[in-house]
């Protein structure tokens, strides 16, 4: 019966399952091969039997794999992440409205708060949508993401990624009315200006690929992150060439890296 | 004779349903009560009820629970809930439907 003891052992270590599904799992091939034993099999017949009525242990894991609807944990943290910055939103916005600035310019400060505070909160999103694109691609080198983490790291890029056009899109307009007052042109041509329409019209291509049918995970996760490059484009265009520099020599190694990574696995 | 991999995939639920709408049970014993009931003909690969059940409980559909069997080792019991039963008879509708047109048609050929 020792021997039995062992069989049952190499087994479960063959099942990729844990926990209670494993007890129920376990359970149930004791029952059956107690039956048999009870029919007057051999022990080692009624284990062979058991466990081929079983099935492959590699296909019931598989078939939980399926099953399994878990979100991946890099997404549940931008989902929070946002959530808490959304809240911190209005704190922004007062801090733009009060600074020590002379009183008669007050009145405009009024209509820069809010083209500042949708801009940020565009951009940011633009940025974490970059940042789940490397925590996938670093995923990438640790083990392979299950199905259902997969579709949670597509449903909310999707999702991140029309909030991130909505908001620097209306941010563009708001920035433009105020351009109308402070400058008296709503349009300039000036850096940060163009950054941003040039980040509205790439989140908008972004979002028809993930609609199209050349769609998937890969694709979608690179464009996340050349969508930092763009960003930052938009962000530091006029600011710092150098952190311009950084970030764009920064994404570009870990695109390169990531799709040899790709090319790698596809051909292994 | 052995179902089809599709109709194994769409009876499961059903069946499973069924099965504890006559009384709690678990997993060994409703296989075996199907492989009974079919006379043999329905011969589900065992570890694949698994996945069935847990995907009707984590729709709601029935309910598990942690007992201890005459063995001494822990089994895992499931109820039907409400909603199981409400999902049931219109997976029995469903299933008579296309198992009546059935009969008909061969009644017709055979008149």
């Amino acid at each position: 019966m020792r021997d039995l003891e062992e069989r049952i052992e190499e087994w479960r270590d063959g099942l990729q399952v844990s926990g209670e599904l494993m007890e129920e799992l376990e359970g149930h091939l004791r029952e059956a091969i107690d039956a048999k034993l009870k029919e007057g099999k051999s022990a080692e017949e009624a284990f062979r039997l058991a466990v081929s009525e079983m099935g492959a242990p590699e296909k019931i894991s598989a078939e939980y794999l399926k099953m399994e609807r878990g979100t991946w944990w890099p997404v549940r943290a931008a989902v929070w992440g946002t959530i808490v910055a959304a809240g911190l939103l209005p704190l922004l916005y007062f801090a733009i409205l009060f600074p020590t600035q002379p009183r008669e310019y007050a009145w405009l400060l009024w209509l820069l708060a809010p083209h500042v505070v949708t801009v940020t909160f565009g951009y940011s999103l633009t940025y974490l949508l970059g940042g789940l694109g490397i925590c996938f691609a670093a995923q990438r080198f640790l083990a392979e993401l299950s199905p259902g983490q997969t579709r949670s790291l597509t449903k909310a890029m999707f999702r991140f990624s029309l909030a991130a056009m909505v908001f620097t899109a209306v941010g563009l307009v708001l920035g433009m009315i105020w351009a109308q007052y402070a400058w008296g042109r709503a349009w300039d041509w000036d850096v940060k200006e163009t950054g941003a329409a040039a980040l509205v019209l790439w989140q908008i291509f972004f979002l028809m690929f993930q609609a199209s049918r050349y769609a998937n995970v890969e694709r979608t996760v690179l464009l996340s992150i050349v969508g930092n490059i763009v960003v930052s484009a938009a962000c530091f265009g006029r600011r710092s060439t150098l952190i311009l520099l950084t970030m764009v020599f920064f994404h570009v190694a870990i695109i390169g890296v990531f799709s040899a990574r790709s090319r790698a696995t596809a051909l292994s | 004779m052995k179902l089809d991999k599709e109709l194994v995939a769409a009876s499961s639920a059903p069946l499973v349903l069924s099965v504890l709408s006559e009384g709690d049970s678990y997993g060994y014993a409703i296989i075996q009560r199907v492989k009974e009931l079919s006379g043999g003909k329905i011969e589900w690969t065992d570890g694949m009820l698994y996945p069935v059940l847990h995907w009707l409980e984590e729709q709601g559909l029935i309910r598990g629970r942690w007992e201890k069997a005459e063995t001494g080792r822990r089994r895992r019991y499931y109820s039907i809930r409400i909603k199981g039963k409400g999902f049931l008879e219109g997976q029995r509708e469903q299933w008579t439907a296309v198992n009546s047109t059935f009969e008909k048609m061969s009644g017709l050929k055979y008149a």
